[in-house]
């Protein structure tokens, strides 16, 4: 695969998933909603009829061909540190119980982060960058 | 309500959107074409939009395009751009169907090739931008876009692309100064557009005057337009205003355009160019302040170059704001919406609301409800209504007619369907619903039949080419051959339905026997596709009361 392939998957299948349901909540929401919400972009985050993927299982089946690819980009750091960071705070995503919201906020620019490092690889592979 | 179909190998967008949209309803997700083609078709094409993923991770044997001994990456590649392969199967089947697809065209893989052709019906959100407000504005924007034509009525009634085009385009030219020049094929609803929305959607606050050119005699086409003096010509005899300023701050309709004499084309240039009137035999001139609308069946463009009509007065009319009317077999996806709306007109007829409310009374069916419904099956009861049920092999072969009269022909078929469907309705068998009167197949089959195998009408020469007396026959010239489409019932006191019914059949196979010379055989065909029914064909013309050798030996 070619370095715009890997990188437009990873984007498709977790950079745009990690936060498509947080994008979705109205102005507004309350703080049960942002969990839920990180609940799906971060433990569901692909469901189709082969069952149901995390954030966590996504990179780590792509993370070997994006590092492959782009070995040196600092974007694979940004997603390991976020990856981890989220990891960390799994149960909190998963619980039903009440989270602090300043924990909720720190998750969602964790979330963010992916995000914006897969579309940083997408850009270096088109541009060069 | 819009009816959306998500497209997409995920369950997460359409849950979202389910969630966050409950106003309206969503089909899917369909993983594949298949799945997709099956929904709408489910739906019977009453989907208002698609949303459309891109990417598909589908086991290779059901992506589209795939096929044995293609590389791991080829197929990957295949995945990546699966949605515009479901993209252009489905501009194939459905090719009116607003799709969105969920990525920035930009995040197209560089081997994709354009989405498709229907550009103003292809969409790319990209999914960064992708949220409740985002779609909703979508699908409130594309769906009334798709529903505005109910609302407008007749003309503007459909949802197909073409006729999205002539509505935005009659928008625009409506509120517009300058003259319109509506074209397009015979029946396709020229009038109906000038008064209903040229002239309502045109802010004024005159009247709207209709002259159709080609039913007054060239002689005196001026004096309608213009007005005329007393005694500017014969027979003049008190003055009278013309069809300019009838319409003074309104809109003037002048239908047939085409057949206006080099006299008259002269005097509405002059009009045109000043604003100002002058009636027959006077100098005086009034300003009339009108908009005018003009239609036509010909091509004038080619009239003006055969030099049969002034270039001076085509470019007065602004050419390059006409509008063309397409003809009805163009608009395919109309032709349900249509039906209903011909359906709903002719059920206000006087006439045939009579013969509904006796159609009630005799079957003892109270209420006055009355619904129309398309569909493959009976409508389920309600009390208080009786259904026009239209079923699925009907409207088949309705869009297997090609039209040639096009929305006029359509709606006088469909008045003449429900005419004779209340009259066997009279006679509906024990186990028949009562509540519901079908347009039977067969009977639509015979009125089609008929229509299409007559003799098209000849089109009319253009004014130019005939003299004035043609309008009037010449005592010598040989009378003209019968119309074999102009069948006449006549209505004695006490007359059933049944038998106005059999008598309009009478005239259709005694017209079809003398044709095809006596072959049972070639009037079935004619009657309903098949000259294999040659047998049932001659049991009708025996019930009828009809006979070969009396038949033969007439002339």
């Amino acid at each position: 695969m070619t370095a715009r392939e890997v990188a437009d998957r990873l984007r498709h299948d977790l950079g745009k998933a990690i936060v498509l349901s947080r994008r979705w909540l109205a102005d507004g929401a309350s703080e049960a909603e942002l969990q839920a919400a990180l609940r799906d972009d971060v433990l569901r985050t692909r469901r189709g009829p082969d069952g149901v993927m995390s954030a966590f299982e996504v990179w780590a089946a792509r993370r070997g061909e994006v590092v492959g690819v782009f070995p040196e980009h600092g974007a694979v750091r940004v997603i390991d540190a976020a990856m981890e960071a989220l990891s960390a705070e799994r149960a909190a995503i998963a619980g039903e119980g009440p989270v602090a919201a300043e924990l909720l906020t720190r998750l969602a620019e964790r979330t963010d982060a992916v995000e914006g490092a897969c579309r940083a690889l997408v850009d270096a592979a088109r541009g060069g960058r | 309500m819009a009816q959306i179909l998500v497209i997409d190998d995920q369950d997460r967008l359409i849950g979202l959107c389910r969630r966050a949209l409950p106003d309206h309803g969503f089909l899917g997700p369909a993983r594949t074409w298949p799945e997709a083609r099956s929904l709408v078709r489910a739906a019977r094409g009453r989907v208002d939009l698609a949303l459309l993923d891109v990417h598909f991770d589908l086991p290779s044997d059901q992506l589209i395009g795939w096929r044995a001994g293609m590389s791991d990456a080829e197929t990957d590649a295949l995945r990546r751009r699966q949605g515009l392969e479901i993209l252009r199967l489905l501009r194939r089947e459905w090719p009116d169907l607003p799709v969105v697809l969920t990525t920035a065209r930009d995040d197209l893989p560089p081997d994709a090739s354009a989405a498709d052709d229907a550009e103003d019906l292809t969409f790319f959100l990209d999914d960064d931008r992708l949220d409740a407000r985002v779609i909703r504005g979508w699908v409130e924007r594309l769906s009334a876009r798709r529903r505005e034509p109910e609302a407008e009525g007749p003309v503007f009634f459909g949802r197909s692309l073409i006729m999205d085009r002539v509505r935005s385009r009659l928008v625009v030219v409506a509120g517009g100064r300058l003259p319109v020049t509506l074209l397009g094929p015979t029946g396709t609803g020229k009038s109906l557009i000038a008064e209903h929305v040229l002239h309502r959607r045109s802010g004024r606050s005159g009247p709207f005057v209709a002259l159709d050119v080609s039913t007054i005699p060239g002689e005196l086409v001026a004096g309608q337009l213009f007005g005329a003096a007393r005694g500017a010509y014969t027979g003049a005899i008190t003055d009278r205003i013309g069809a300019f300023e009838a319409a003074h701050r309104g809109t003037l309709f002048l239908d047939e355009i085409g057949n206006l004499s080099a006299d008259a084309q002269k005097l509405l240039l002059q009009v045109l160019e000043e604003g100002q009137v002058a009636r027959l035999g006077e100098t005086k001139k009034r300003a009339v302040d009108v908009k005018l609308v003009v239609a036509t069946h010909e091509d004038l463009a080619a009239r003006v170059r055969a030099g049969t009509f002034r270039a001076d007065l085509w470019m007065r009319l602004n050419p390059s704001a006409s509008v063309v009317l397409p003809a009805l077999v163009e608009r395919g996806l109309d032709l349900e919406d249509v039906a209903r709306f011909c359906l709903g007109r002719a059920l206000e007829r006087p006439y045939l609301r009579e013969l509904l409310a006796a159609y009630r009374d005799r079957v003892g069916c109270p209420g006055e409800g009355v619904r129309l419904h398309l569909g493959a099956k009976v409508p389920e009861p309600s009390p208080g209504d009786v259904f026009v049920w239209v079923p699925e092999r009907v409207v088949r072969l309705l869009r297997a007619h090609s039209w040639p009269g096009n929305l006029r022909e359509f709606s006088m078929t469909l008045e003449n369907a429900l005419l004779f469907a209340l009259a066997e309705a009279s006679d509906a068998g024990p186990g028949e619903r009562a509540d519901v009167v079908p347009l039977r197949p067969r009977l639509v089959r015979e009125l089609l039949s008929v229509a299409a195998s007559l003799p098209k009408a000849p089109a009319a020469p253009p004014a130019s080419d005939r003299d004035d007396d043609e309008h009037e026959p010449s005592p010598s010239a040989p009378a003209p051959p019968p119309d074999p489409r102009r069948f006449e019932v006549f209505v004695a006191p006490q007359q059933t339905l049944n038998d106005l019914s059999q008598s309009f059949e009478r005239q259709v196979y005694t017209e079809l026997f003398r044709r095809e010379a006596g072959s049972f055989a070639k009037m079935a065909g004619v009657l309903t596709g098949s000259e294999e029914h040659a047998r049932r064909v001659q049991l009708r013309f025996n019930q009828l009361g009809l006979r070969v050798r009396e038949l033969k030996a007439s002339p």
